[in-house]
């Protein structure tokens, strides 16, 4: 077990720089989420970790020794790959004790290492099986397994269940938490499924076009996302980010757009006349979740706009509703509005404390 | 006739109800009619009366009676010492030269893999291939040559050949038409392998890697089982073609010196067309014709083996 840092690290293949200045530190025994879209850097990044990819340009040490010029093998790491990467001619032991052989140990310990590590993830009647044998969930855990038997210093998952089906996705997220907890091993997973980031991980490194945006704590990240784009990419509906110019009135801020106008609270009131936003402009992000729709007009629901379209989804529903030229989406308890037709007006409401100030030329959040 | 009933069976086989609908059964046998007989009056016609050939002393002349001598081919070829010879020689020259082609082919294959010339060096490489063997055959033959041969010079300013000529020397005379067929024929190897190594999983080699294996490991623990077939298919290539080579020995040496590389295509061609012992040739061919199918079968099931990996799948645990 090992800590994990990336000093100045950069990736280019060729003219495409993948992996722009990276530092980030990741703590010994933490479950660290790269999350991001496709194309933004954090395959790089965890294949710069296993010795796979050549580091372009810094440095990445684990366990305070860098280790920039070692061979994958000498790195005592361990990576369970998106297509499982199991040897199709061996059986689920041999692949598992593939590892161990290769590091000359014992047979009789071998034996006991995969018996256990098969053991602890219920997969010790597939052992004679071969890959083809086995379904995807199963090749998955034999996959883990493989890393599982070695103890190394740290573990990386590349989109381990992203070819899972849905319902065992969920069963696995539970189950990889559960087993990183156990061992408490350093762990650095990838995906571009928020909800496996928010779910597993103690802490998410969010990129975007090879630059790292924001690492916090999920919990942080969805409540004080750096910037607009983190904000929008984590929550699902994503944020509503409506385009508002900041004006004084009545002694105070207000956003002022052609179809509504909002009170900006005081204490971002101060953040934003402090935060020089070019021309005025800003950006307000507020939650699906976090407006409230009635039929009727009233003081708690100043917004209008007319329904474009309305999403039931079980217990709740989404009602998108076109304000001028935009469109807002609204997450409401089912049974809110009555008429739900196209075109029929409709008014939000919202919480000042949950609203979201951004720079609209920069992205960065302004907080109090 | 079987021609109207295949013209029908094509027109099923295009029917708009299911394009991907296989043909059938009824139709198989009248649209694989004609290219059957087409190899029937090819290959099994000539291949019957070779066999009639060897149990006969073939009549020379236009109208001649063949004379029904029995097993006489037969026997004579068995206590013939140099047909076995011939087979000795001839099994040195094909093992030596697979073994070389294959090896040398997947090494070159690797090689080329990791270039970023790649295409470029596939087309010089593919420029011994497009060659006629008996002109290779003549190229070389200058190079071995006594008076003004490169190969003959180096050797002889290296001092590895005291007297005589290369292809003069019953010592080296073989193996210097093994260096020829390497020369022409490791190229094909290479490119068959090279599309094998393509086919070779990476994810797989980077798991082997990070389980920590070096780089000669992971090539036989993922590479090879992937380019197996590969190379099953240039051994079988390789083997086939050299069982039955004759160009090469025809240009350079002519069996010489002293038989030295008589192989045994190059004996039944001299019983057959120098002596026109015809019928004894034809045995002789019959006995090359069976060891190749019996390679060949060998080589096949071992492939089929391989690919054969029982795939039964058990109830599903998650």
């Amino acid at each position: 077990m090992a800590a994990l840092t990336f000093n100045n690290v950069w990736k280019r293949y060729d003219q495409v720089e993948a992996v722009k200045n990276l530092n980030l530190d990741i703590r010994d025994g933490e479950f660290l989420c790269l999350l991001g879209p496709s194309g933004c850097g954090k395959s790089s990044s965890l294949r710069m970790i296993a010795g796979l990819e050549f580091i372009s340009e810094g440095e990445i040490s684990l366990g305070g020794q860098r280790i920039n010029e070692l061979e994958p093998r000498h790195r005592d790491i361990a990576m369970v790959f998106e297509s499982y990467a199991l040897y199709p001619q061996k059986t689920v032991y041999d692949n598992m004790a593939n590892p161990l052989r290769l590091r000359k140990m014992s047979k009789d310990e071998i034996d006991r290492r995969v018996k256990e590590t098969a053991a602890i993830l219920e997969i010790e009647r597939l052992l004679g099986r071969r890959p083809s044998q086995l379904s995807g969930g199963q090749k998955q855990r034999v996959a883990i397994g493989r890393c599982l038997v070695r103890e190394p210093k740290a573990f990386l998952f590349d989109e381990p269940i992203a070819h899972l089906d849905a319902k065992l996705r969920a069963r696995m997220r539970g189950e990889l938490k559960h087993i990183q907890k156990t061992l408490g091993t350093t762990t650095v997973y990838v995906t571009h499924d928020q909800l496996e980031g928010m779910s597993m991980a103690d802490r998410i490194a969010i990129m975007r076009d090879g630059v790292l945006q924001q690492v916090a704590t999920p919990h942080e990240i969805f409540n004080r996302p750096a910037n607009v784009w983190v904000a929008t990419f984590i929550g699902d509906p994503p944020m509503n980010v409506l385009n508002a110019e900041v004006q004084t009135a009545d002694g105070g801020l207000v956003a002022r757009a052609p179809e509504y106008t909002i009170a900006i609270p005081d204490r971002q009131a101060a953040a934003l006349s402090n935060a020089r936003l070019t021309d005025g402009k800003v950006q307000i992000g507020i939650r699906p979740e976090a407006l409230r729709l009635s039929q009727t007009p009233d003081a708690a629901h100043p917004i209008a706009g007319r329904i474009y379209a309305v999403q039931p989804l079980g217990d709740v529903e989404i009602v998108d509703v076109r304000v001028g030229d935009e469109r807002i989406l609204v997450k409401t308890e089912l049974g809110t509005i009555q008429n739900e037709d196209i075109d029929v007006p409709v008014f939000m409401g919202y919480k000042p404390e949950k609203l979201y100030f951004f720079d609209a030329v920069t992205g960065e959040a302004v907080y109090e | 006739m079987a021609v109207n009933t295949a013209a029908r069976g094509t027109s099923a086989g295009v029917d708009p109800s299911g394009p991907n609908k296989p043909t059938p059964r009824r139709y198989l046998a009248p649209l694989l009619l004609p290219a059957v007989i087409l190899l029937a009056l090819l290959s099994i016609y000539p291949f019957v009366w070779l066999i009639y050939m060897s149990f006969n002393a073939v009549g020379l002349a236009p109208g001649a009676p063949n004379e029904f001598v029995g097993f006489d081919n037969w026997s004579r070829m068995f206590s013939d010492s140099q047909y076995w010879e011939s087979w000795g020689i001839l099994a040195k020259y094909s093992v030596v030269s697979m073994v070389l082609e294959v090896g040398l082919g997947t090494l070159l294959a690797i090689l080329l893999n990791r270039s970023k010339h790649e295409k470029l060096l596939i087309t010089i490489l593919l420029m011994p291939m497009m060659m006629a063997p008996v002109v290779a055959g003549l190229l070389w033959q200058y190079l071995y040559n006594g008076t003004f041969g490169w190969y003959f010079w180096i050797l002889r300013s290296l001092g590895l050949l005291d007297e005589g000529t290369i292809l003069g020397s019953s010592d080296i005379a073989l193996w210097a038409i093994v260096a020829v067929d390497v020369w022409e024929w490791t190229p094909l190897v290479a490119l068959i392998v090279l599309s094998g190594l393509k086919l070779v999983p990476q994810d797989q080699m980077e798991a082997s890697w990070m389980d920590g294996a070096g780089p000669v490991r992971s090539f036989f623990q993922v590479a090879l089982p992937a380019i197996k077939g590969s190379l099953m298919i240039a051994i079988l290539l390789r083997f086939m073609d050299n069982i039955r080579i004759i160009d090469h020995f025809i240009a350079l040496t002519g069996g010489g010196p002293a038989n030295s590389t008589k192989i045994l295509p190059l004996y039944l061609y001299e019983q057959s067309f120098s002596f026109f012992e015809l019928g004894y040739g034809a045995s002789i061919a019959l006995t090359l014709l069976l060891v190749t199918i019996l390679f060949g079968k060998l080589v096949v099931n071992r492939f089929e083996e391989r690919e054969e990996n029982p795939a039964k799948k058990d109830e599903e645990l998650v």
